[in-house]
């Protein structure tokens, strides 16, 4: 694991958890626009850290918000939360 | 002397992250989170290139830098930094008529590389 992102991943395990909490209310409420913007900036966080597949899914639930898609989105939060767990889970193994 | 960079980002993390890239790779680096601090930074010095998110709570990103270049006559360098796709962004920063984008899509050493390529041809890389 390279330095940024041993340094950063903590920070980004939790703000993604709370990130992805976040937008299944919105989704909930059918709030597309603010739950497009969420994971749009989840998609950056993940982006730069160099976690191109936590990056690649949150632009798809983006773009699924933007097109208010309701079929599949949920298991797509679904998805990225795995992924994240995963990650967590990598990070604290020795 | 070391260049100053400016970036500008809604996102905390994402601005932390790549201060710490830049910074790693020797830039000396300022952080705006939103409009009033981006504004209070090109107050208190000039900068050698603005990095600019381009999806933000009070405006696109795009639309500040076309305003900074057209009306304020900023003169750095502005490029363009988001997950978007190369292609809408590139259409952004021609329409804005700044310098261009940089995808944060391959990570920060891709975007140091890109960087480096910029200031080494002032500006314009």
């Amino acid at each position: 694991m390279d330095d940024l992102l041993t340094r950063f991943l903590p920070r980004f395990v939790e703000s993604a958890r709370a990130r992805i909490r976040h937008a299944a209310e919105l989704f909930a409420a059918r709030d597309f626009g603010k739950l497009a913007s969420e994971m749009h900036t989840l998609a950056g966080e993940a982006s730069v850290l160099g976690l191109s597949e936590i990056g690649a899914l949150a632009r798809d639930a983006e773009h699924m918000a933007r097109n208010a898609t309701v079929d599949g989105c949920e298991e797509k939060l679904a998805e990225i939360e795995r992924s994240i767990a995963v990650l967590s889970r990598s990070a604290s193994s020795p | 002397m070391t260049q100053r960079i400016l970036v500008v980002d809604d996102s905390p993390l994402t601005l932390e992250v790549v201060k710490a890239g830049l910074e790693d790779a020797g830039y000396e680096v300022a952080c705006a989170v939103d409009l009033g601090q981006l504004e209070a930074e090109r107050q208190r010095g000039r900068f050698d290139l603005i990095l600019m998110d381009v999806q933000m709570p009070e405006a696109f990103g795009d639309d500040v830098a076309m305003v900074l270049r057209s009306v304020r006559g900023e003169e750095t360098p502005i490029y363009l930094l988001s997950t978007r796709s190369e292609s809408e962004l590139a259409e952004r920063a021609k329409e804005a008529g700044i310098e261009g984008y940089i995808s944060k899509q391959a990570g920060i050493p891709k975007l140091v590389e890109r960087v480096r390529a910029i200031l080494s041809r002032g500006g314009n890389g």
